[in-house]
């Protein structure tokens, strides 16, 4: 980030690229499988837009059948971390990798303390 | 059986009637196929999209789908690159008041270095390098 001065005050905010890959780390616990998980998340989002624009040419029929093979080619030449279905949903907690609620990016424990703690808008315990 | 058939026989001629009127009441007839694609191409020329009439696979699908690179990319919260030490070193002469647990972690150490479980002192780097030399 660099170095700041507010009223008369000097204060150096550290960069937040300073994660494996370059990358930014991400906060909560740290753990291998969601540092690489969050590499295969960038990777597969510079490199969406070429992976677009390849498959169009392959799918194309219109275009002249080698310029669909070489496009073809290309695409699964490209490295396999680009491919969106690398992408795995983790636990944003615990790093934990399976029984995920996709829309509160928690695993079931995590979700069930951090719900009983009522630290979750908008979700109780049923009662009926 | 009879009084089946003859029901079923009724709501085909509806169909085919509703099938022939428009609104209005007037008998409407289908236009050729020509014509019909003479407006879909002024449909497409007036609403920019591609004039396919023969249905080849342009793989248009792929563009047409949103990217979802940034939502992928963004998933895990990042951390603040602002901590607790930046902020002492912003306000050098401000006293933050102590953590929670930090005075029983105090104590706890005191306990345990009491108990010679404490960390090791450093090793004196002079006396290593000398004996370094005398190797």
């Amino acid at each position: 980030m660099g170095k700041f001065s507010a009223r008369g005050l000097k204060f150096n905010i550290p960069s937040i690229v300073d994660g494996l890959f370059g990358l930014p780390t991400p906060a909560g616990r740290q753990r291998t499988w969601t540092i690489r998980d969050n590499y295969k998340r960038y990777s597969a989002a510079q490199a969406e837009p070429e992976r677009r624009a390849l498959k169009y040419i392959t799918y194309n029929t219109t275009l002249p059948m080698a310029a669909r093979v070489q496009a073809q080619m290309k695409l699964s030449g490209m490295p396999s971390n680009t491919r969106m279905t690398m992408v795995k949903n983790r636990c944003v907690m615990t790093g934990k990798g399976r029984s995920i609620l996709s829309k509160f990016k928690m695993c079931r424990f995590v979700f069930k303390e951090m719900a009983k703690r009522g630290e979750i808008p908008g979700v109780r315990r049923a009662n009926w | 059986m009879s009084s089946a058939s003859t029901a079923a026989s009724t709501v085909k001629t509806a169909i085919a009637a509703v099938s022939k009127t428009i609104i209005g009441g007037r008998v409407a007839s289908k236009p050729p196929a020509e014509r019909m694609h003479k407006l879909l191409k002024t449909s497409c020329d007036v609403f920019e999209t591609f004039y396919n009439p023969l249905n080849y696979r342009t793989g248009n699908k792929v563009l047409r789908k949103k990217f979802a690179g940034p939502t992928v990319a963004s998933y895990y919260p990042q951390k603040s690159p602002v901590t607790m030490g930046t902020i002492r070193k912003a306000f050098p002469g401000f006293e933050f008041p102590l953590p929670e647990n930090e005075l029983f972690r105090m104590s706890m150490a005191e306990v345990r270095r009491r108990r010679g479980k404490g960390p090791p002192t450093k090793k004196d780097e002079s006396a290593q390098k000398s004996k370094h030399r005398r190797r």
